[in-house]
């Protein structure tokens, strides 16, 4: 940009400086005008004061007076030689006499005469013999006017180089007869006055330009000479014009002017290299730690701040670095501070989630054992302790639990996830070491934690996950960790290992979750029929089947009950579910009605159907829809859901009974039931779960239980259904206790519907069979 | 004897001898041309005698007096041989000449003590100037006409011209041509004559002396 500057300003400069001389050749042109203006007039003057000298004088008065032709032409000749003119003449007042010193032509007789007529001026410039003559005259007067005296000076080139000295320029006079000019005297050098005359006789409407306006002179420019003209016009002879041209070298000025120009174009360069060089070296000075300071600045936004700037120099950039540094050195302080709050729990010290994870994830990309464990553990009821001692006392509860972690496990990455919640991480050898681990956890809690003199006990439970075993990623141990820490508190266990069994939460239970309620519309949901016999009379008959919904997935296959069921659940898609099962399973049990088949068909509830209220109503309707008695639909509930409840059940239960459904207590034995509650529901039958059925030739004390619940069953006037008849042996032995029904892989496992009408084709049981009228109705 | 007797004697005797011998006093009145207010003062009025009349005057002499550094008269006649006279009443001396074919002559310089004259042989205009006051100018007719005078109030009164006939010539230096001459004829009872100039005449003007033209040791 200063280059820019710089060739602008010189630029103009240029152009100013060579305007100034040209301006200056023109004042000087113009100036010498005036001042050959002046010469002129006073060479004129001069001339004519030598001629009126001689005019006055008495001798030459007498001489010419008195005298005849020959004594006035000497007279003539004598006084001209005085004053050194070129011709001499005598005109008598009347124009009809002429003296002349040389031969006059009738041309310059005639101008002379007009002159003496007008008797006006005193002299005129006239050609003769080709040369120029600048005639003065005056009045002889003896007294009065008796003719004229002139004489002629020539106008040469001596004259011309007289006046060109005293002007300084350059003078021509120019001859234009008939528009060709022609040099009649100069001051210039031969070969420049023949360049002029051609220059001229070129365009002879120059001449007219020039001396038009005096104020433009012209230029004119050959290869020997660059110079101005101007000029003016000196007079009018008869057919001729007679001009003055004056011209000024202008060569010479500008070849100066460009000498000059170099010399400070020079100049100009020296000083921009110098300027260049000194600001570089300043620049070097100032601008490359500034520059340094500048990528430190990047690197601090960057992150980076470790590396200190180079604070060499006693000066402001030096004093700037040492407190960039500084400034450095706080911000790293500041971040480290930063990062450790957001890295650790601020009550306990403990480390925070994320960066747990963090770490976590370092330990398993670089394991230093073949197995790690993460543990999770939640304290039991503490929001309860929360909200009865107050907040306070729960914080200092949480930092006595830390301190006691970190007492314990000195070398583990320990972590405070949430309120309640810690984790820790733990590399071991192998799975031997899994089990003392949670000890250790456990004996944190064993001894009491005070409180402002309160003795608290605090329990929690355990989860733990493994690596590489149940995940290799960080948040995926986390997760199962935390999983199987749920499942221990739902089952109210100190500790539990992951299982992916308890894992309800996969991507794929979720997935399915969400895909459950459409496959119930579209039909990929199935029954599969389990037959139950009745074992009343001689023979085993077929009269009911136990309805067991399958989920015929497309991607997945086959996907049992276990699997969605607590999906269904958790979603709310179980209504919807049970409501398909119920209706399908009396859609079939009407086909088989229609075939004098009278199998009754048992549907699995669970309490969220129950509790949901409108059951009973929808069961009514289902049973509406397909005529069907309700004795031949059973519903089956497990006994721990109705024992969430079991009042409101209690009626529900009623309501349905009215419609003369039967209702079924399933997996009985495995619950919280007591008898008198047993004794309040209205229940049809028990179905006494599979564990004490399938080792009942083996067991005494599954039989034993077997036949004190069949009796106990009997007692209230509920039936028994066995489940989990494995042989025939088992078969015999619940016939010869009394039980009423038995349902087992013996007889045959949930069979889908197809495989179930061969199997009823070709099983040696009878099939409950309908009677026409029954059907009609 | 009473002056008035005198007067009459005089008188009779010059009618009587006019009468033997035929002369006459004539009066001259001369107009300029039509619409010409020139002054006439000054011109010349010439008669040459035709038949050869008897000449009753005589020659007189005349003199051009260099005054205040100008000629007086501006016009002058004089006859032929005879002599005119150039007195310098100027405390300046004067150098007179004239270059005037025939009559060119030049009186070197002269001041008031050398009284400076001249003959002029031949009849024609003399145009006299100061060699050495440029502006000094004035006019002399030389005649050989017998009898001549000089306009005043454009009358001339001559006396005693012998009855006859006669060339009447005006002059005058401002009359750019020469007048013609008229023949007039005169007897006893011609009591005057009338003549009206034929030309325009010139502005003529005597120069004036300049006005820095002063001497500090002059007696002005």
């Amino acid at each position: 940009m200063l280059i820019v500057l710089q060739l602008a300003t010189s630029f103009i400069a240029y152009r100013a400086s060579r305007n100034n001389v040209e301006n200056t050749a023109i004042e000087n042109l113009q100036t010498g005008l005036r001042v050959f203006q002046y010469e002129f007039e006073t060479h004129k003057l001069y001339l004519k004061g030598a001629v009126e000298t001689i005019a006055s004088d008495w001798a030459f008065r007498e001489a010419v007076g008195k005298s005849n032709n020959a004594t006035a032409v000497s007279v003539l000749n004598n006084h001209r030689r005085r004053i050194h003119a070129d011709i001499g003449l005598y005109i008598s007042a009347d124009g009809s006499m002429f003296n002349s010193t040389t031969a006059l032509t009738d041309e310059v007789k005639k101008q002379l005469r007009g002159f003496v007529h007008r008797g006006q001026s005193s002299s005129m410039i006239m050609l003769l013999d080709n040369k120029l003559y600048q005639f003065v005259l005056s009045p002889v007067k003896a007294p009065v006017t008796l003719g004229w005296v002139a004489m002629g000076f020539t106008i040469d080139d001596v004259l011309a180089k007289k006046l060109s000295d005293t002007t300084t320029v350059g003078i021509s006079f120019i001859l234009a007869k008939n528009n060709q000019p022609i040099i009649g005297a100069s001051s210039l050098a031969v070969e420049q006055q023949q360049e002029l005359q051609v220059w001229l006789q070129q365009h002879p409407q120059r001449i007219e330009q020039i001396v038009s306006n005096n104020t433009a002179p012209h230029s004119f420019k050959t290869e020997q000479q660059n110079v101005l003209i101007s000029g003016q016009p000196l007079s009018t002879l008869e057919s001729q014009e007679l001009y003055i041209l004056l011209q000024k070298s202008i060569r010479e000025p500008l070849q100066q002017f460009q000498r000059w120009w170099q010399n400070l174009l020079w100049i100009f360069i020296i000083l921009l290299i110098t300027a260049g060089g000194i600001a570089a070296l300043v620049a070097r000075s100032i601008t490359t730690p500034l520059q340094r300071l500048l990528q430190a600045a990047r690197n601090i936004t960057d992150g980076h701040y470790l590396e200190p700037v180079p604070t060499e120099g006693d000066d402001e950039i030096g004093a700037l670095a040492r407190e960039f540094n500084s400034m450095q050195n706080a911000v790293a302080e500041r971040e480290k501070e930063i990062r450790f709050r957001a890295d650790h729990d601020q009550l306990t010290g403990l480390l925070s989630r994320d960066h747990f994870i963090t770490r976590l994830q370092q330990h398993l990309d670089q394991p230093e054992k073949p197995l790690i464990a993460v543990a999770e553990f939640n304290l039991n009821r503490f929001k309860d302790i929360n909200d009865t001692l107050s907040h306070d006392i729960g914080d200092q509860l949480l930092q006595q639990i830390a301190k006691r972690l970190k007492n314990s496990f000195a070398s583990t990455t320990l972590a405070r996830l949430g309120a309640d919640q810690f984790a820790l991480c733990c590399a071991i050898d192998d799975y031997k070491q899994l089990q003392p681990l949670s000890q250790q956890i456990n004996d944190i809690f064993h001894a009491p934690f005070n409180a402002c003199g309160i003795a608290i006990t605090l329990k929690a439970a355990q989860g733990l996950a493994l690596y590489p075993d149940h995940s290799q990623q960080a948040l995926g141990l986390l997760r199962m960790a935390e999983i199987a820490m749920y499942h221990a508190k739902d089952r109210n266990l100190e500790s539990s290992i992951y299982d992916s069994q308890q894992d309800q939460h996969s991507v794929r239970q979720l997935s399915l979750m969400s895909e459950l309620p459409n496959a119930i519309r579209e039909g990929q949901m199935q029954l599969f029929y389990q037959p139950t016999l009745s074992l009343a009379g001689n023979s085993p008959k077929v009269v009911k089947v136990e309805c067991l919904t399958r989920w015929e997935h497309p991607q997945h296959g086959l996907i049992p009950p276990d699997d969605f069921i607590s999906l269904a659940e958790q979603s709310g898609a179980i209504a919807d579910l049970t409501n398909w099962a119920i209706d399908a399973a009396l859609q079939q049990c009407r086909q088989w009605r229609s075939q004098y088949r009278e199998i009754g068909v048992a549907v699995n509830i669970s309490a969220l159907d129950l509790f949901r209220g409108n059951l009973p109503k929808l069961v009514a309707e289902l049973l509406q829809k397909y005529q069907l008695p309700g004795q031949l639909l059973t519903l089956e509930i497990t006994e721990s859901e109705i024992m969430k409840d079991p009042e409101h059940a209690c009626r529900l239960l009623d309501e349905i009974r009215n419609l003369g459904v039967r209702l079924s207590i399933d997996d009985y034995g495995t619950g919280y039931s007591s008898l008198a509650q047993m004794k309040q529901l209205p229940v049809d039958e028990l179905k006494i779960d599979k564990c004490f059925v399938m080792e009942l030739c083996h067991s005494p004390d599954d039989q034993a239980i077997v036949r004190s619940t069949i009796d106990l069953g009997h007692t209230i006037g509920l039936s028994i259904v066995a489940e989990g008849v494995e042989s025939l042996d088992i078969l015999e032995q619940l016939q010869s206790k009394g039980c009423d029904y038995a349902q087992g892989y013996y007889i045959a496992k949930p069979l889908p519907l197809d495989t179930l009408e061969q199997w009823l084709e070709n099983t040696h049981f009878e099939i409950a069979s309908a009677c026409p009228q029954a059907i009609i109705k | 004897m009473s002056k008035i007797h005198f007067t009459l004697a005089a008188y009779l005797l010059t009618l009587a001898s006019s009468a033997l011998s035929g002369t006459t006093d004539i009066e001259f009145l001369i107009s300029g041309k039509d619409g010409d207010q020139s002054d006439l003062t000054g011109m010349v009025v010439t008669l040459q005698p035709l038949d050869g009349q008897k000449i009753h005057t005589q020659p007189q002499a005349t003199e051009i007096k260099q005054q205040q550094r100008q000629f007086r008269p501006f016009i002058q006649v004089a006859q032929s041989q005879q002599t005119v006279e150039f007195p310098n009443a100027d405390p300046v001396a004067h150098h007179v000449y004239s270059f005037s074919q025939p009559n060119s002559f030049e009186l070197p310089l002269h001041n008031k003590n050398n009284l400076a004259k001249h003959t002029f042989s031949q009849p024609g205009v003399v145009v006299l100037g100061c060699n050495i006051h440029d502006w000094m100018l004035s006019y002399l007719l030389v005649t050989d006409a017998p009898y001549f005078g000089q306009i005043e109030n454009n009358r001339l009164q001559l006396n005693n011209i012998s009855t006859g006939r006669y060339q009447l010539s005006l002059w005058h230096p401002a009359m750019p041509k020469k007048e013609p001459s008229k023949v007039i004829k005169l007897d006893t009872e011609t009591q005057a004559v009338k003549v009206q100039l034929q030309q325009q005449l010139s502005p003529i003007v005597q120069p004036a002396v300049p006005d820095d033209d002063f001497d500090e040791a002059g007696d002005y």
